[in-house]
């Protein structure tokens, strides 16, 4: 296994709200190696945002606060550091591209002053070479005519163009790891293949490491080395891309692979629901498993202890008491 | 094709055991849907289910684009340019399309909210681009439109009761107060929401809570036939499979007929008995659900499948990308010839010129490209 | 945008033209006239005159339409008439006393922005902070004290105390800068503070919306320090409804420097109109009222401008 470069330790990230604790993150650990493509996979509510933005500490305070844990990035804590220290990781060393691109880059600066920003702050570029670097970079990312596009707005961008140019952004310079929330969400999806595409490209030609966090499991079957899912603040189950959609052990992991319709197959395949909503979290127990109130499985255990992840095989970690039960399920899978 | 799937589409029947709901209320359900069995009949009668129910043909929508003082017209956004499709009772049709693609605008097209430039809608044997405002009045009691934004189409300072009874009590077909009650709560129950939540107000639900509510409040109305736009689009994954089985539930339940709108083609796919595939205002292939993913004939439907990611990497991984480049012309100034060629890889000189029409390659498959008709 | 500016100028005209006619007719339906105004200082002087004859000497006894085109087609020529009471041209007060004005009222902008947008920002930045809660409530102080209350406290105790008072003479800035600043200091700075009350918290709050957009995040993980954020990134996106702001000021900057004016001993226009609409001295307020119409559509136009300057999505239309 090549070389850990990022360890978050027991990280718990909560907001508070009208006098209500909500556990966004709790207790989350997990390692990012060289060149690995991590793919966190959750849905709304379920704290995989919150712990993105925990890594380069960009939660709002108020309402939200890092409560513990250790987050070591090459040995050194993230969260320990002086906001100066913090600044010259930011954007060099771990960068960060966002949901919706085009409320994400500054309505009022020019694509190439916004990714010459970066270059000048961390590479000591004057505003010249970082604007012709620039223009370089978008190159990079196949947009056309880089020269005049570089002094565009974002507005005179489309939605793909713009999620590239903040890809450019985020890799101009070279950085050692690359946290892409939810890349593709707003885009159509031949848009939204194109941009994987570009992103695994630059991500292999420079061996950045990435964590990617999405709803979409049909994103991270292509891409991702590991694959966590998460639920109500906790990762639930973790492994390949293998492990997670063809052996899945997690009531959750199951309902959810069985809740995607697949084009691949007949459409007499059914679709599997998962019953109820997903929690709110701040109404979740402390020590009980998340997934109980939605989960056929959930016995008196559940809803009083907390299942810690478990190896179920090489690589591949499940935290649920009753995944023996699931077995029968998960050899339904195709 | 046209066979119409009277069985339940998944392997295993939809019933109340996926519906998030205590024991009390599927034994109502569940004797509600017994009770429900008499609607089907239409539907068992072969001969009314091979009629279409709806035919649009050469469908338009022309908007104006306005400049200047005076809003002198400067040139035209081709939403919808030349659409013909059928539709037959009790069936599902799929329109996926991209963002700028028009598939919305037909299903407001259908619904007349918006007046198209030109073309034919039948529906049922009327003539819905010519009807008088009484007319159209009446009509939309049988064609319900759900839209996707669940938190914008309901109005906030209503409760749940009164958005279900609006569209019935604007129609006079409302009843008393007690009936009035009885059917809001009976409609609740359908789309698998406790009726004792009729007095709350929207803001106390979830995002899939609320989309239950507005194809409650569809229902109402007694609809046979419903357009959905993009109604998943906003949910979460294990929601969205929810209302997906909850269409198909009411479908088989009350012999409805959809219209399903979508960008995401696996799910549109799904809940649909043949799918039309839409580019920059023009229908570029329309077949049934499975011929569609087995042999996709125009290359924008292979890029669009290809697109689409598949959740299980042994079979994502196998399989061929075919990246578009570029973006979307501008439906203002859609390019010359067939609308597709500034992206194809195939195209020629031929593409770049004509327009190809949009004919049945046999077997009930459309498809408008020059290279399907010559290889065919 | 030249062409936008160039439309929007001759879209001037007929709004100036509309001005012309309302001011015109207001003036004379207001009751009291200047002949009424004119007899009694005869009077008071001891001098019996006749109506007719003051209505002779005042150009007055001439139908109000042939007054109105006398007067309209002299603007064309540069000429805006005679005042009533004051042997000399409209233009040549206007021209005299106008720059007094408009230096008083460009001063108290400057000082004003310059308190209010570092103090806004850094309000915004240092959020629930002690120091912010000390310039709020400092601020809510200026907005809520009379301006005429402080100026008569600025001049009474200096005086009192150190036998100082401002110059009471006014000195053209280009003819001697110093003793101009001398006289304008001390109520631009007066202006400003009232001014910067408001402005001050109206940034702080679009700043706070500001710092709260994706974008702003973006450069937090870009690694870009706070001061380059709140400068260059927030300022900008939070400038539109602060130059509306200003540009709503400025309107009033003319007509609020009267108070300034009259307690500072200043030969501004302010104190001028007042005094002339006392008199009923109708050629002078019409022609100090078209001159701050001019005034105030020029600086609507400028703001537009910078709108699309400021944000490149605006659409002059």
């Amino acid at each position: 296994m090549a070389e850990t470069i990022l360890e978050i330790q027991h990280l718990k990230t909560y907001f508070y709200n009208n006098g209500k604790e909500l556990r966004a993150s709790d207790d989350l650990s997990y390692e990012v190696h060289k060149g690995e493509c991590v793919a966190i996979i959750g849905e709304s509510g379920s704290g995989k945002t919150v712990e993105a933005l925990s890594i380069l500490r960009l939660i709002p305070y108020p309402p939200g606060l890092i409560m513990g844990g250790r987050i070591l990035f090459h040995g050194q804590d993230l969260l320990a550091m002086s906001d100066e220290e913090l600044k010259q990781i930011r954007g060099s060393k771990i960068s960060m591209i966002f949901q919706e691109a085009s409320t994400a880059l500054n309505p009022v600066m020019t694509i190439g002053k916004q990714i010459a920003e970066s270059l000048r702050i961390h590479k000591g570029m004057k505003k010249k070479e970082a604007l012709d670097k620039a223009v370089e970079l978008l190159a990079r990312v196949d947009i056309p005519n880089p020269e005049q596009r570089v002094k565009q707005y974002p507005h005179e961008f489309s939605g793909g163009m713009q999620q590239r140019a903040m890809i450019a952004m985020a890799m101009s310079c070279s950085p050692e790891l690359l946290i892409a929330d939810e890349p593709t969400t707003a885009l159509d999806v031949t848009v939204q293949a194109q941009v994987l595409e570009q992103l695994n490209l630059l991500r292999q030609e420079s061996d950045t490491a990435l964590i990617i966090i999405t709803h979409n499991l049909g994103v991270v079957a292509r891409y991702a080395d590991t694959v966590k899912i998460m639920y109500g603040g906790k990762i639930v189950e973790s492994g390949t891309p293998y492990d997670i959609f063809e052996r899945p052990h997690h009531p959750y992991t199951i309902g959810l692979v069985r809740a995607v319709p697949r084009l691949d197959l007949p459409r007499s395949h059914g679709l599997h629901t998962i019953p109820g909503e997903p929690p709110d979290m701040s109404q979740i127990p402390e020590n009980s498993c998340a997934f109980a109130g939605r989960c056929k499985y959930a016995g008196e255990r559940c809803r009083t202890a907390r299942p810690a992840l478990e190896p179920v095989g090489e690589g591949h970690f499940c935290a649920c008491f009753h995944m023996d039960q699931t077995k029968e399920e998960r050899e339904a899978l195709v | 094709m046209s066979k119409v799937r009277i069985q339940p589409r998944s392997d295993k029947p939809v019933t109340t055991a996926d519906l998030p709901i205590d024991n009390k209320m599927k034994e109502m359900l569940d004797q509600r849907i017994q009770q429900q069995e008499p609607v089907r009949h239409d539907l068992d009668q072969p001969v009314m289910r091979n009629l279409p129910l709806l035919t649009v043909s050469g469908l338009k929508m022309h908007f104006p684009v306005r400049k200047g003082l005076f809003g002198r017209q400067v040139g035209s956004v081709k939403a919808v340019d030349g659409v013909s499709f059928q539709i037959k009772k009790g069936e599902t049709l799929g329109i996926v399309g991209e963002s700028g693609s028009g598939k919305s605008t037909v299903g407001n097209c259908i619904m007349r909210n918006c007046q198209p430039t030109a073309g034919k809608i039948n529906y049922n044997g009327r003539e819905i681009t010519a009807m008088t405002k009484a007319e159209l009045r009446q009509l939309r009691q049988e064609l319900q439109m759900i839209t996707q934004n669940p938190y914008a189409s309901l109005n906030p300072r209503m409760t749940v009761h009164e958005i279900i009874m609006e569209g019935p009590q604007i129609h006079h077909t409302a009843g008393d107060e007690a009936q009035q009650l009885e059917t809001s709560a009976q409609m609740l129950e359908l789309v698998g929401l406790n009726p004792s939540f009729s007095n709350r107000y929207p803001h106390e639900f979830s995002g899939g809570q609320r989309q239950r509510i507005s194809i409650a409040r569809a229902l109402a109305m007694n609809p046979a036939f419903i357009v959905c736009d993009e109604i998943v689009s906003a949910l979460d994954v294990s929601i969205q499979a929810q209302i997906v089985g909850l269409m198909m539930k009411l479908q088989e339940e009350l012999g409805l007929t959809y219209i399903f709108i979508g960008h995401d083609l696996s799910v549109v796919r799904h809940l649909s008995n043949n799918v039309a595939v839409m580019y920059l205002g023009k229908l570029m292939e329309l077949t049934s659900s499975d011929e569609l993913y087995e042999h996709p004939l125009h290359p924008y439907t292979q890029a669009l499948i290809s697109a689409a990611p598949i959740p299980n990497p042994t079979v994502d991984r196998a399989r061929e990308r075919i990246l578009l480049r570029g973006d979307l012309p501008s439906p203002i100034n859609p390019p010359k010839g067939c609308n597709f060629c500034t992206r194809c890889k195939y195209a020629n000189q031929r593409c770049r010129e004509e327009d190809p029409p949009f004919i049945d390659v046999g077997n009930n498959h459309f498809v408008a490209c020059h290279q399907v008709k010559g290889g065919a | 945008m030249a062409k936008y500016a160039l439309k929007r100028v001759l879209l001037l005209i007929p709004t100036l033209l509309l001005v012309c006619v309302i001011v015109f007719v207001l003036l004379r339906t207001v009751p009291g006239s200047a002949v009424d105004y004119m007899i009694y200082q005869f009077q008071t002087a001891g001098v019996t005159v006749d109506q007719a004859q003051v209505e002779h000497m005042l150009g007055m006894d001439k139908p109000a339409v042939v007054q109105f085109f006398d007067w309209f087609t002299g603007i064309f020529q540069g000429d805006l008439g005679e005042s009533l009471f004051q042997a000399e041209g409209v233009w040549d007060i206007i021209s005299r006393q106008l720059p007094v004005t408009l230096e008083l009222g460009i001063l108290t902008l400057l000082f004003s922005n310059m308190i209010s947008i570092p103090l806004g920002i850094f309000c915004a930045a240092r959020q629930d902070s002690v120091s912010d809660y000390l310039i709020r409530i400092i601020s809510v102080l200026l907005l809520s004290l009379p301006v005429f209350w402080i100026a008569t406290i600025v001049l009474v105790y200096p005086a009192v105390w150190f036998g100082y008072a401002p110059p009471m003479t006014y000195v053209p800035f280009f003819t001697n800068p110093a003793e101009n600043m001398k006289m304008f200091l001390v109520p631009a700075l007066l202006g400003a503070f009232t001014q910067a009350g408001m402005q001050l918290r109206t940034i702080r709050t679009m700043t706070l919306e500001t710092m709260r957009q994706d974008y702003i995040r973006t450069c937090w993980a870009k690694g870009v320090g706070e001061t380059q954020i709140l400068f260059i990134h927030a300022l900008r996106n939070s400038m539109i409804p602060i130059i509306t702001m200003i540009g709503g000021s400025v309107a009033g900057l003319v007509g609020g420097s009267v108070i300034l004016e009259t307690m500072f001993n200043m030969p501004g226009i302010g104190a001028q109109v007042v005094a002339a609409l006392d008199m009923r001295d109708y050629p002078l307020v019409q022609g100090c009222v078209l001159v701050f119409s001019i005034f105030v559509m020029v600086v609507n136009l400028i703001v537009d401008l910078t709108y699309k300057w400021i944000d490149p999505r605006v659409e002059l239309e």
